[in-house]
């Protein structure tokens, strides 16, 4: 009877840690889902400016959190276009001049093409855990779905954007809505993640649209159109001399 | 009457000679001074309006809600035929594409490492064309270094950031910003001179790029951001120029907001404030003059109208009334009041000609060359200022007469003939 | 009632002060006939000025009542009184208060400015004054270059150029020497008897009063005597 009412107990308290798992514990399951040792894929991305729709295409490669390599395949004036980085560093060749332009500095937040999305936001790091702490603030259902709601903060001041809220798909571990805030508490974008398919054993938004909120205009779709985790890819990729080739 | 006040008034230099210097000097001060100031005004509007603004400006309407951040992405795009019209149009401009953009200016070395970088605000102009904008910019007179381009691909920057960043003339770097849609934009480009803008922001890191350039560069073929038109003749008369504005974009201006707008100079960088502040000082230093020249040709009323107490108890005697001889000295100060202003104007005239002529080198007291002011400040003299300060010579003098007679009100009748008793 | 030219009738004149009012002439009973030479006589501060300057329309009295040429002065607008000055009336002083910017022509054409004269009109009327007074060699001087008496002449004149009815001279001699205080005193008294003008003096000095034809004693703002010399 005793030993009936212990195992009782513990299958509650199992159900109830299955029910509400720290909130680290989230940040682990949406990293462990999102990132991988290589990434390979291809993108479009559809630029909505006030005066015109642009879609940039690109092939993208990325190692670990810290190295990551595109080149843009569309449309022509833009093809050839690299961009590397490489921990904090961040290069741009360019096939016309055959020059190779390092960004750094305030010329990381200047917007990249023309996007929503600024140089800084392509150098984050990928994984949430190491650059924030999170804290639970309830769940909710966004576009259907059954989600945590959790409000992140930046463990460092180096990190671009001090706080974010997100919403957290709870069943796929995809956070589906992101708001990213300033020191100030302005709201400064947010993203929204859809069309989220199941890649291998993970799932994956294939649509995100990022708004900024700074910015008049109707956002920047992001849509990836393949994507392949755990590839192998040639440590050239991501050598600063392969860039003017 | 009259001619009897009038040798009363050259007969007696005690009642002229003072309040005629006075008057006199005071007219030419105001003469000189508000010419002088009405020079100046104009060298910064003028140059204000080559520097920035033209006489007017022909923008997008969405360029226009954003006219302050400059955002050449909401420019012209391959207006060259609109343009031609326009020109047959209004004769009377020459007129100037203009694009300002930022971008990065980065000095690497083979690799692509960035030795050093500076983010730099472009002008864009026709520079090879013709030196219309050369002269706009006072390019030759605030030139450090160097030469001015004459081939693509050769830029003017701020001669401080060029110390900043450790340049040589020849040096070649890139230029990176984004196209007016966006896309990433790279240039490279030669350092072939450095020049001295004499404002802040631009010092800080500015170019000077020709427009052909900045076209390819910017990905805006046939394009610019603003059409600058300077008035051949120089002369800005601000109602005249919203007259021909309003017309323009009655006719021009449509729902699309790329259609054009045309501004008047007074539309922009609160120069109409500037303008309407300079009616306005006039107007206040006027009163200002004609307040302590009042104040002053009161008290030496006073002290000559003690003198002429006998005077005014035989008037009176005479069966003259005293709002008679009140009037009679208004009229005394009137005389002298025009006599006194026309000796300013005159006074103030050759003073002034020879510095409208010449001018005032401001340059010679140590003030360096900028693109905002002209080195060389000259009076300026019309009918307006002449109008300005005359009026106020003669009301000074009447305001002076005016209060100083009233103590012949204040004094019983046989008081005045008290006082010619001792 | 009709030869009366100046009617007094129990007239005061106060003059207020710091310790309240002062009474410069008090209760006056007097009349003028045209062609009078008469005189005011008293002593400093006894309130001839005071007269003359009321019956000149200068001043007014605060009691009674006071006509020139039928005209109340107590009633009179500024307008009123500046018109019966310009029109009636001519004024000597003892300082004579010509206007030292005009010459002695000018001077003397001055009051008639007032009056609608044409200019010739105004020359003739001018030149004979100065003829009268002996003056036409001096047309073009200014008073500063004239002696005393010469000056005193011009003040006559100047009085007399419009012809006025009734001449106010107050000690118009106080300045002068004997023998100019005897000149102008004849050239009046000859002016009296041809044009008819009527004089009323203040004076306190002897040669004068040697002159009138009546005297009129002041003391103290009151008269004390008055007496018609016998023709
Ligand atoms: N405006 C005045 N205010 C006060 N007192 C006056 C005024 N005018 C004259 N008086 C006084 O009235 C008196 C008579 O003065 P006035 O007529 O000038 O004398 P007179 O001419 O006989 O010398 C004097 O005592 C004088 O001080
Ligand atoms: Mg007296």
């Amino acid at each position: 009877m005793k030993k009936l009412l212990i195992l009782i107990l513990a299958a509650f308290a199992l159900a109830v840690q299955a029910q509400n798992p720290t909130p680290q514990q989230i940040l682990r399951a949406i990293d462990q889902n999102l990132t991988s040792t290589t990434v390979k894929s291809t993108s479009r991305m559809v630029i909505n400016s006030r005066r015109s729709t642009r879609t940039v295409a690109s092939i993208n490669y990325s190692r670990g959190n810290t190295d990551f390599y595109t080149e843009y395949t569309s449309p022509p004036r833009d093809k050839g276009t690299k961009m590397l980085k490489q921990g904090n560093s961040l290069w741009i060749y360019d096939p016309n001049t055959q020059r190779t332009v390092q960004i750094s500095g305030n010329m990381l937040r200047q917007s990249v093409m023309g996007s929503d999305l600024s140089y800084e936001d392509f150098m984050e790091e990928s994984s949430l855990l190491e650059q924030y702490t999170a804290a639970l603030e309830g769940d909710l259902t966004y576009e259907g779905r059954d989600c945590w709601k959790l409000l992140l903060t930046a463990k460092s001041n180096r990190i671009s954007y001090p706080s974010k809220r997100i919403y957290v798909d709870k069943a796929r571990n995809v956070p589906l809505y992101e708001e990213w805030f300033a020191r100030s508490g302005r709201l400064l974008k947010t993203i929204k993640a859809s069309n989220v398919t199941r890649i291998g054993s993970r799932w994956y938004p294939r649509r995100v649209v990022f708004k900024d909120e700074l910015k008049q205009g109707r956002g920047t779709e992001y849509i990836v159109d393949s994507i392949e985790f755990d590839v192998p890819i040639p440590a050239s990729i991501f050598s600063r001399t392969q860039l003017g080739n | 009457m009259f001619d009897f006040i009038l040798k009363g008034i050259f007969r007696d230099r005690s009642r002229f000679l003072f309040p005629i210097i006075i008057i006199s000097a005071g007219v030419s001060l105001m003469v000189f001074f508000l010419s002088f100031m009405d020079g100046y005004i104009e060298s910064m509007i003028r140059q204000n309006a080559r520097f920035e603004t033209g006489h007017v400006k022909i923008v997008t309407k969405a360029y226009n809600e954003l006219i302050s951040q400059k955002p050449y992405d909401l420019g012209f795009l391959d207006n060259q035929e609109e343009l031609d019209v326009w020109k047959t149009e209004y004769p009377q401009f020459d007129w100037a594409e203009r694009i300002t953009f930022g971008a990065i200016l980065d000095k690497a070395d083979s690799l692509g490492n960035s030795l050093s970088q500076g983010q730099v605000m472009g002008f864009a102009l026709d520079l090879i064309g013709g030196d219309l904008e050369i002269r706009n910019l006072r390019l030759k007179e605030t030139m450090a270094k160097g030469r001015l381009p004459l081939a693509p691909g050769e830029i003017l920057l701020s001669d401080r950031t060029f110390e900043a960043m450790q340049l040589q003339l020849g040096d070649s770097l890139m230029l990176l910003g984004s196209t007016a849609d966006g896309s990433m934009a790279f240039a490279q480009v030669v350092i072939i001179g450095t020049v001295v803008f004499g404002y802040e922001a631009l010092d800080r890191g500015g170019i000077i790029m020709d427009l052909e350039d900045a076209r390819s560069f910017l990905d805006m073929p046939g394009g610019s951001a603003e059409v600058l038109g300077f008035l051949r003749s120089d002369s800005y008369n601000d109602k005249e120029i919203k007259k021909l504005t309003t017309a323009f974009n009655d006719k021009y201006s449509t729902e699309d907001e790329y259609s054009p707008l045309m501004l008047s100079l007074s539309d922009q960088n609160g120069l109409g404030y500037i303008l309407w502040i300079t009616d306005f000082t006039f107007l206040m230093m006027s009163l200002v003059f004609i307040l302590i020249l009042g104040i002053v040709l009161w008290n030496s009323g006073l002290m000559s109208g003690i003198r002429r107490y006998g005077e005014f108890g035989i008037r009176l005697a005479i069966g003259e009334e005293k709002k008679h001889i009140y009037r009679s000295l208004i009229l005394e100060s009137l005389c002298i009041g025009t006599i006194g202003s026309l000796i300013g104007l005159l006074l103030g005239f050759i003073f002034s000609y020879p510095l409208s002529i010449w001018g005032l080198d401001m340059s010679q007291y140590g003030k360096t060359s900028t693109m905002v002011f002209e080195n060389v400040i000259r009076t300026k003299l019309s009918i307006g200022i002449f109008i300005t300060s005359f009026i106020p010579g003669i009301c000074a003098s009447l305001l002076g007469t005016a209060l100083a007679g009233t103590a012949i009100y204040k004094r019983q009748t046989s008081q005045l003939f008290k006082e010619l008793e001792q | 009632m009709e030869d009366k030219l100046v009617v007094i009738s129990k007239m005061s004149k106060a003059f207020p002060t710091g310790e309240g009012d002062f009474l410069a002439l008090k209760n006056i009973n007097l009349s003028f006939a045209k062609g009078e030479f008469s005189g005011i006589v008293g002593p400093s501060g006894s309130g001839k000025t005071t007269m003359l300057n009321i019956i000149g329309s200068l001043d007014s009295q605060t009691e009674g009542e006071v006509k020139v040429m039928g005209y109340e002065i107590k009633e009179l607008s500024s307008k009123q009184a500046a018109d019966l000055r310009s029109r009636h009336l001519g004024f000597i002083f003892q300082t004579y208060n010509l206007l030292p910017v005009y010459t002695v022509y000018e001077n003397v054409e001055f009051p008639l400015l007032l009056l609608s004269m044409s200019k010739e009109e105004r020359h003739k009327a001018v030149m004979q004054a100065l003829e009268w007074l002996g003056l036409t060699d001096k047309i073009k001087s200014r008073p500063a270059q004239l002696s005393g008496g010469q000056c005193q002449r011009v003040a006559i004149a100047r009085a007399m150029v419009k012809q006025p009815g009734l001449v106010l001279a107050d000690e118009p001699t106080a300045n002068l020497d004997t023998e100019n205080s005897l000149h102008i005193l004849d050239m009046m008294k000859k002016l009296n008897q041809e044009l008819g003008t009527s004089f009323i003096f203040s004076t306190h000095d002897q040669k004068v009063i040697d002159y009138l034809r009546r005297v009129i004693r002041l003391v103290d703002g009151e008269v004390v005597s008055d007496d018609t010399k016998a023709r």
